[in-house]
């Protein structure tokens, strides 16, 4: 669907480079946010939020943040060709008050391809607290377009920006800005002719930057750019793209500076928190407790975890029981099982009712349960975000985490993994490249989340009853087991995978830390939060309607008995596999086949199914198990493949079906792999 | 003072960038957020794994940014000359 379409009457492109305040002011000024598909050959969800004003609609399209314009990635590219060829009527560029002259490199590059601007002088109320004021009339009279100071916290100026934005983008902007650039002046105007139009010098200067697919799509072949790019070395003796980007910075010095008055002197400002935090030790414990704190604290909300454990620890095993009960993840499980009883009595009982309560309500309610841990774990990552500790997070573990490849920026995953997988592999969105994000979703399945806790501590308590010390060693090492595998395969994935060696490179903008606006962090989490359950719920019902059948309907139709539906068989040959690895019974191995098709669909599912399936509540004597076959089978089922909610949201991360299933390749022969050599070793040493 | 590389300057060591040899995605994410030859930058940090520094701005309040150890040292820098330092911290062109 067209932007036009939805009614817009003004669209506005905004874009800024990170940490101006975007995200703040795009949510201020719209309130809310739709995904209209993807930018034009990308993966990436063009974000659209719309307006009411002066009698039209003003639809805000929201570009990445990025430094330049220069294409170097998808970002870059995305918001190169929305303001070369998108159907925009303006520009929306926003500025930093507080750093007016480093945030106006974007905005001049861009004034070199379009007028059609307007300019957001953002977080000005912070800069007057720090003792800096910005001529808004003065850079408008120097750059011929309008300048507002605006505070989207406080809601000023938000009226005049948007006025400004109406009339701008009814009118035609006139020329582009002109910059001179020196040494390389002559071969700007040279290419520029080449180029021609309106804003040919404007994109001479991105094309002698190094961009070179944009000079192959205006027709300047690689060579012709190169030889001009080898002209400004001689002349000059220095890169083309550094020179262009000095220039371009001392010209914004020239013009953007006289604007800036400093009402005291400034500059003085210390930030604590930077100081801590980049201290080695003191840095890395204090970023691991804030995460685990806020992180847990999240968890609490959902599901009560670990606050029930500490009362069953402490011996308040009713209190634990009601804490589950009203936790979030409670309240929805039982509104969906009153809802499912309700149904199935309402039509009676039979197929349909089963199928209906049982089939599509469960596999509702697997959705609604995630959800809300989904949204707190998003808003826990937004609030770290927004409040500028994140980066000052991962610049404090980056020394731990370089050692495997990875960057300080993939402890988000891992903690959050730790209570669900699902927002785990979303969190991987922090990721500093490409590589490491593919890195981290690659991994992130093999930390332990609380559905596994379940399966975990009742097989512990099987294998090893009566001693809570040896328990506890037991559990401490399945967690050490999944940490060490996160590690390794991050560090696999991007050695032989991706071929690349060496950890991610960290160069990270460190933002001033601040209080995290509210509004900003449930607005954030809340749309990505719909977005889950709209995509991921789709596909989640589908395939646990499709399980429900299997297992619930046989060579004969409906049946209530799982030994003979197709799910038997299908448990049976997955069993079949299982059962002289592990010397296995014929009875245990379909049981225990079954489980594992079970816990695909939820990990915490796979006690239960034993324990139903064999009708008694000792899951080793169940399925006549030695401890040793149990530690190996707990072995396998704490790292075997993802379930299938991560599944899928590795699927909609990385949108490739061939990395998805290799994935659940590689983590089930990991498994296997690991859990034989843990049963034959144990064997050979007679245990 | 002779040039060397940005990861060897301590912690409120004020230099002048000389010349960056990182690859061309990194040198561009460098150069667009300011760290250009001839930008002046203080250390504000140093540690076996990082090196933060702040690019010097006339408003007092430069940017501030990250850079992993592999990244400083291939950063090469040299003292500045606070006869000729201009007060603003001016890019050579």
């Amino acid at each position: 669907m067209s932007l036009r379409e939805l009614g817009c009457s003004v669209v506005v492109g905004v874009i800024g480079q990170p940490n101006v305040g975007k995200t703040t002011l795009f949510n201020v000024l719209t309130g809310s946010m739709e995904r209209v598909g993807n930018f034009p050959g990308t993966t990436v969800e063009m974000k659209v939020g719309r307006r009411a004003f002066g009698g039209g609609v003003v639809c805000f399209v929201d570009l990445p943040g990025i430094y330049g314009l220069k294409a170097v990635s998808v970002d870059e590219r995305i918001a190169r060709d929305f303001i070369l060829y998108g159907d925009w009527d303006v520009l929306l560029v926003l500025v930093d008050s507080t750093l007016p002259v480093e945030t106006s490199y974007l905005l001049l590059q861009i004034l070199q391809l379009t007028r059609r601007v307007v300019v957001a002088l953002t977080k000005y109320d912070e800069a007057e607290r720090l003792g800096v004021e910005v001529d808004a009339d003065l850079l408008r009279r120097s750059l011929g377009v309008p300048f507002v100071r605006v505070s989207a916290l406080k809601g000023a100026g938000l009226s005049e920006l948007l006025a400004e934005l109406v009339r701008v983008g009814g009118s035609s902007g006139g020329e582009p800005l002109r910059i001179g650039f020196g040494a390389a002046e002559s071969a700007i105007e040279r290419l520029a002719r080449v180029v021609g139009g309106s804003r040919a010098r404007g994109l001479a200067y991105l094309i002698l930057s190094g961009d070179v697919e944009l000079g192959e799509r205006v027709g300047v072949s690689r060579g012709a750019a190169e030889s001009l790019k080898k002209e400004i070395l001689m002349v000059s003796g220095r890169d083309s793209e550094e020179l262009l980007a000095s220039t371009l910075y001392n010209f914004a010095r020239e013009v953007v500076q006289p604007a800036v008055r400093l009402l005291r002197g400034a500059g003085g400002e210390r930030s604590i928190l930077l100081e801590v935090f980049s201290r080695p030790i003191a840095g890395a414990l204090l970023s691991i407790l804030v995460l685990f704190t806020a992180v847990f604290t999240a968890f609490t909300v959902n599901t009560g975890f670990p606050f029930t454990a500490l009362l069953r620890v402490l011996g308040f095993v009713e209190a634990a029981e009601v804490v589950e009960r009203y936790t979030v993840s409670g309240l929805v499980e039982a509104l969906f099982d009153w809802v499912g009883d309700s149904v199935a009595e309402f039509l009676g009982g039979g197929f349909v009712a089963e199928f209906i309560a049982g089939g599509v309500i469960e596999g509702v309610a697997i959705v609604a349960q995630f959800a809300p841990l989904v949204f707190v774990a998003l808003a826990v990552v937004s609030a770290i975000e927004d409040s500028g500790l994140g980066p000052l997070m991962a610049v404090s573990l980056h020394g731990l985490f370089r050692r495997f490849g990875l960057s300080g920026r993939a402890v988000y995953p891992v903690l959050i993994s730790l209570g669900c997988n699902v927002p785990g592999v979303v969190a991987s969105r922090a990721a500093v490249d490409g590589v490491e994000r593919l890195s981290i979703v690659a991994s992130a399945s093999f930390i332990p989340c609380q559905a596994r806790l379940i399966v975990l501590l009742a097989l512990v308590g099987a294998i090893i009853p009566g001693d809570p010390v040896l328990q506890s060693l037991a559990v401490l090492l399945v967690y050490a087991g999944g940490f060490i595998l996160y590690l390794v395969t991050a560090l696999l994935f991007r050695r032989f995978a991706a071929g690349v060696r060496g950890a991610s490179e960290l160069v990270l903008e460190l933002p001033r830390p601040h209080w995290p606006s509210l509004r900003v962090v449930f607005w954030s989490s809340w749309s990505a939060a719909r977005h889950f359950i709209v995509r991921a719920g789709t596909i989640l019902v589908a395939f646990v309607v499709i399980v429900w059948i299997l297992s619930h309907t046989g060579f004969s139709g409906y049946t209530g008995d799982p030994s003979s539906s197709f799910a038997f068989y299908i448990g049976s040959s997955i069993g079949f596999v299982l059962k002289p690895l592990f010397d296995l019974s014929c009875e245990s191995s379909w049981v225990v086949g079954f489980a594992v098709l079970i816990g695909f669909i939820a990990k915490e599912n796979i006690i239960s199914t034993i324990a139903v399936v064999r009708g008694v509540g000792d899951v080793l004597g169940g399925l006549g198990l030695n401890p040793v076959q149990g530690a190996s089978l707990l072995i396998f089922f704490m790292y075997y493949i993802p379930c299938a909610a991560t599944a899928t949201t590795i699927w909609m991360e990385v949108r490739s079906v061939k990395f998805t299933l290799a994935l659940i390749g590689y983590t089930a022969v990991v498994s296997l792999t690991l859990s034989l050599i843990f049963y034959r070793t144990a064997l050979l040493l007679g245990v | 003072m002779a040039r060397v590389k940005l990861s060897s300057i301590q912690q409120g060591g004020r230099v002048r960038v000389v010349e960056i040899l990182l690859d061309s995605k990194l040198q561009t994410r460098l150069i667009n957020m300011g760290l250009t030859r001839g930008a002046t930058i203080t250390v504000i940090c140093r540690n076996h794994s990082s090196t933060i520094i702040m690019l010097n701005s006339s408003s007092g309040y430069g940017r501030t940014i990250a850079l992993s150890k592999d990244v400083a040292e291939r950063i090469i820098v040299e003292a500045v000359d606070p006869s000729t330092e201009n007060c603003n911290g001016e890019f050579q062109t």
